[in-house]
């Protein structure tokens, strides 16, 4: 298969030193000595391809980047591991899904031509929203998330709405799409690139018949998907890219943003594809310290070093993903926050997930937010 | 094919899948076939230990793949060989009726019913209405795509 060569040059793993800096940094190898990226590169440069497709773990990587951050060689690992996978899926390969299947299985019918959904449910009478607007939320799969996960108390639903109240604050009426597919993550990083370009098609066929010209989301997954993946795909955009963060970031520093007291002590959880995938790390903070009265106590695994929720792409989730979150929750409580801010949907429904467990509980319960529903209960007026 | 009369007015192109609960509801399968009941032969028909194990991600599967209904047959509450099955069903089939309300499809594309021991009357003709109601309802909306994916 001449493809293995390709990703290898592609990703550097040529480079790669043998020195383990990833295998340290990972949280999979942490749990799972079995574990350990450093293999994964050596496997690729001597071609054993056989040990790289055909293995269970290709699933199990957080695709978090931790390892990345750390090699001094520059090894790409990330994209790596996902055009293995795309190999490896092309080879029936696949990871195991969590759920049930039930959300690679919507992913897949969210492919079909004709969809009528009607997932704008969720905008009440005192949002102002559009049907074509310069500026277009894209909502991600919160009104299926709600759904899905109501047994664990996910509402991710406030984030949506408290994105068209932000937005609203600051004079904008934003256009939101009535047939919104998955952006098509999930599908991507399980290497199944057949279905995401179907995604990815429905949904620039429908960002462009809203005329938009900028598009907001709040989750960072759909955020890096739409600005990076896409255009990979079908070259570049006509429309730009925007995360909350970096929006209501702005506006704060320009002074259109203002909040009121909230005296709370919060710690910040970086998701991956917001921080080391786009390097967004000062926007959510920016944006916190804005809010009077707030304290910001950081973990000591913060920035480039955050540790990650735990689990990706709807795979592979097992105890020792448990142990992550676990190590996580632990952390953030250590803090002496009251409240745990991320900045992404998935973040909080694994978390959630983690703090359900009958045994554990009570000792990784911990007030939980996104900086999105924490900032818009701070508007003045 | 030719149908039997009662079912002339049924669309055997339909497809539908039913999950069966082994108990009370698979007995009505047996008893259907023992005392000649005959019900629509496009109803496909997967014998599960009990309709509390069922999950979202089976019936979405079902529907995926191009299923134009679901049917879930399982049994009355007090037979329950494990006592919660029953009330899971009924929350896994609110939660799915939410989510194809969200996909925009047709809820009554699914349907839970409850089949007693034995009465294999009561499934033929339970399944015989859910498939003349999906059949007014016409194919699924994903058929298109199902179609388009197995030519591809
Ligand atoms: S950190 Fe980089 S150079 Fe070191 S073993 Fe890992 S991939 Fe190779
Ligand atoms: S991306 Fe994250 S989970 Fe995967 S090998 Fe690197 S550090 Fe480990
Ligand atoms: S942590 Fe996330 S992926 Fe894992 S079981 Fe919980 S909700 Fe599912």
């Amino acid at each position: 298969m001449p493809e293995i060569g390709q990703i290898i040059a592609a990703t550097r793993a040529y480079s790669c030193l043998d020195c383990g800096k990833c295998t340290v940094a990972c949280p999979i190898s942490r749990y799972d000595p079995d574990y350990s990226p450093r293999m994964v590169v050596y496997n690729a440069t001597y071609g054993h391809e056989a040990e790289l497709l055909r293995n269970d773990q290709l699933w199990s990587c957080l695709t978090c980047s931790r390892c990345e951050e750390r090699c001094q060689s520059g090894v790409r690992y990330t994209e790596l591991i996902k055009l293995l996978r795309t190999e490896a899926h092309g080879l029936g390969e696949t990871g195991q899904c969590t759920h049930g299947g039930a959300l690679q299985s919507l992913m897949h019918i969210m492919t079909a031509a004709h969809l009528n959904q009607n997932r704008l449910g969720w905008v009440d009478k005192s949002l102002k929203t559009a049907t074509e607007a310069e500026t277009l939320y894209f909502v991600g799969c919160q009104p299926y998330f709600d759904v899905l996960f109501s047994d664990i108390g996910v509402k991710t639903l406030g984030i949506a709405r408290g994105a068209v109240k932000l937005l609203n604050h600051l004079g904008i009426v934003p256009a939101l799409l009535p047939n919104e597919r998955c952006c098509g993550h999930d599908l991507l990083w399980a290497g199944d690139t057949e279905h995401f370009v179907k995604l990815a098609e429905h949904n620039l066929k429908e960002i462009s018949s809203a005329k938009a010209k900028q598009v907001v989301t709040t989750c960072p997954e759909c955020y890096l998907t739409l600005k990076v993946e896409y255009p990979r795909y079908f070259g570049s955009l006509d429309f730009e890219v925007v995360h909350m963060s970096q929006l209501l970031a702005a506006k704060v520093a320009d002074g259109e943003l203002k909040f009121r007291r909230s005296a709370k002590k919060v710690t910040y959880h970086d998701p991956c594809r917001l921080g080391r995938f786009s390097g967004i790390y000062n926007e959510p903070r920016a944006i916190i310290d804005a809010i009077p009265g707030v304290e910001l106590v950081e973990m000591p695994q913060s920035r480039t070093s955050a540790l990650c929720c735990g689990t990706q792409a709807w795979m592979n989730c097992g105890t020792v993903n448990k142990q992550i979150q676990s190590e996580r929750l632990r952390e953030a409580s250590a803090t002496g926050a009251d409240v745990l801010l991320t900045f992404c949907p998935k973040c909080q429904i694994h978390f959630r997930c983690a703090m359900h467990d009958n045994r554990l509980g009570e000792e990784l319960e911990i007030e939980i937010e996104d900086v999105t529903s924490f900032a818009t209960k701070a508007l003045t007026g | 094919m030719t149908k039997p009369k009662e079912y002339q007015d049924i669309d055997f192109e339909t497809r539908i899948v039913g999950f069966v609960c082994n108990w009370d509801a698979y007995s009505g399968v047996e008893m259907a076939g023992v005392n000649r009941k005959e019900y629509p032969t496009n109803v496909k028909l997967v014998k599960v230990m009990c309709l509390g194990r069922l999950h979202l991600g089976l019936i979405l599967k079902a529907f995926e793949l191009g299923a134009d209904g679901v049917i879930l047959l399982g049994c009355p509450p007090e037979d329950c060989h494990y006592e919660s099955g029953t009330a899971m069903a009924k929350e896994l089939f609110t939660q799915t009726k939410k989510v194809l309300n969200l996909l925009g499809i047709d809820q009554n594309r699914l349907a839970l019913v409850e089949v007693p021991l034995g009465r294999g009357d009561l499934l033929a003709k339970q399944v015989s209405t859910f498939v003349r109601r999906v059949g007014r309802i016409g194919s699924s909306p994903l058929q298109s795509s199902v179609e388009a994916a197995r030519l591809a």
